[in-house]
């Protein structure tokens, strides 16, 4: 498998009530932002919030599938910038920023209906198969 | 003693050791919640997430701010990849705080470490949280 770099791909969620509470339930993170609208209203927030690791869940998922398990992942991280809320279609994407050898490095970010960053992140790469380089 | 004084002082709280198995019915229940089949016995890579506890249970966090916000996360994936049957052990470990004053009040940031070890004691996943208290 080789990468271009500049290659993008994307994917839109959107979390339910009922996600939140599988998401809760599969988790045992029950804080109540996510569940238990007044809660998050005394706390200033319009609406149920996604769970951030939700959406990071989303984004492994998207890397995931990109590389089709033609190697493995060697690091995750995101960086919630914006929450989101249940029932707004949130963009996961992805987009291949560098490769090197058979390491490839991804640019990942999810936008809320707005078009805003809501979570940035990162993700490398060890491809198994590397038979070319767009360096 | 500060809000913040109480949560320096909590550096390298550690919380108590959990084991966790990733087993078949939990993991449909996760990859149903992120909208894939359940049946799938393919592993995600975050499913780690699971294994945290969160809100992370220290006390002195408490006496900051009113609540919790997640910062951010991060994965290292040190081992093989995780797969149905293995048997984790863990443990949190709180390892760094600042302060941020920003235009809607002080914020805290808080760093929470995480090694899951597999039942035969090769290391697995690290996981560096982020977690705010406002």
């Amino acid at each position: 498998m080789t990468a271009a770099t500049g290659e993008r791909f994307e994917r839109t969620q959107t979390a339910t009530l009922r996600t939140l509470v599988q998401y809760a339930g599969a988790s045992g993170d029950f804080y109540e932002m996510h569940y238990d609208l007044p809660f998050a209203q005394e706390r200033g927030h319009p609406e149920l919030s996604v769970h951030g690791l939700l959406k990071a869940a989303w984004l492994g998922q998207l890397v995931d599938d990109w590389f089709g398990g033609r190697g493995r992942v060697v690091s995750f991280e995101v960086s919630y910038r914006g929450m989101d809320f249940r029932d707004q279609p949130v963009t996961c994407g992805g987009e291949v920023v560098r490769q090197e050898s058979s390491t490839v490095e991804l640019a990942l970010w999810t936008k809320n209906v707005g078009g805003d960053v809501t979570t940035t992140g990162a993700a490398v790469i060890e491809l198994d198969d590397h038979t070319g380089s767009d360096a | 003693m500060t809000a913040l004084s109480e949560l320096e002082r909590a550096l390298g709280w550690q919380g108590p050791e959990r084991v966790d198995v990733v087993e078949r019915r939990h993991l449909a229940d996760y990859r149903r919640a992120m909208g894939l089949d359940p049946e799938g016995t393919d592993v995600p890579v975050t499913i780690c997430a699971c294994f945290l506890s969160e809100p992370p249970p220290m006390p002195a966090a408490e006496a900051y701010g009113l609540g919790w916000i997640n910062g951010g996360d991060r994965f290292d994936y040190v081992g093989p990849r995780l797969a149905l049957g293995d048997e984790l052990r863990s443990s949190v470990r709180f390892t760094a705080v600042r302060e941020k004053n920003g235009r809607s009040g002080s914020l805290a940031f808080l760093t929470f470490e995480t090694e899951f070890i597999r039942s035969d004691g090769v290391p697995v996943v690290r996981h560096i949280g982020t977690r705010i208290r406002r």
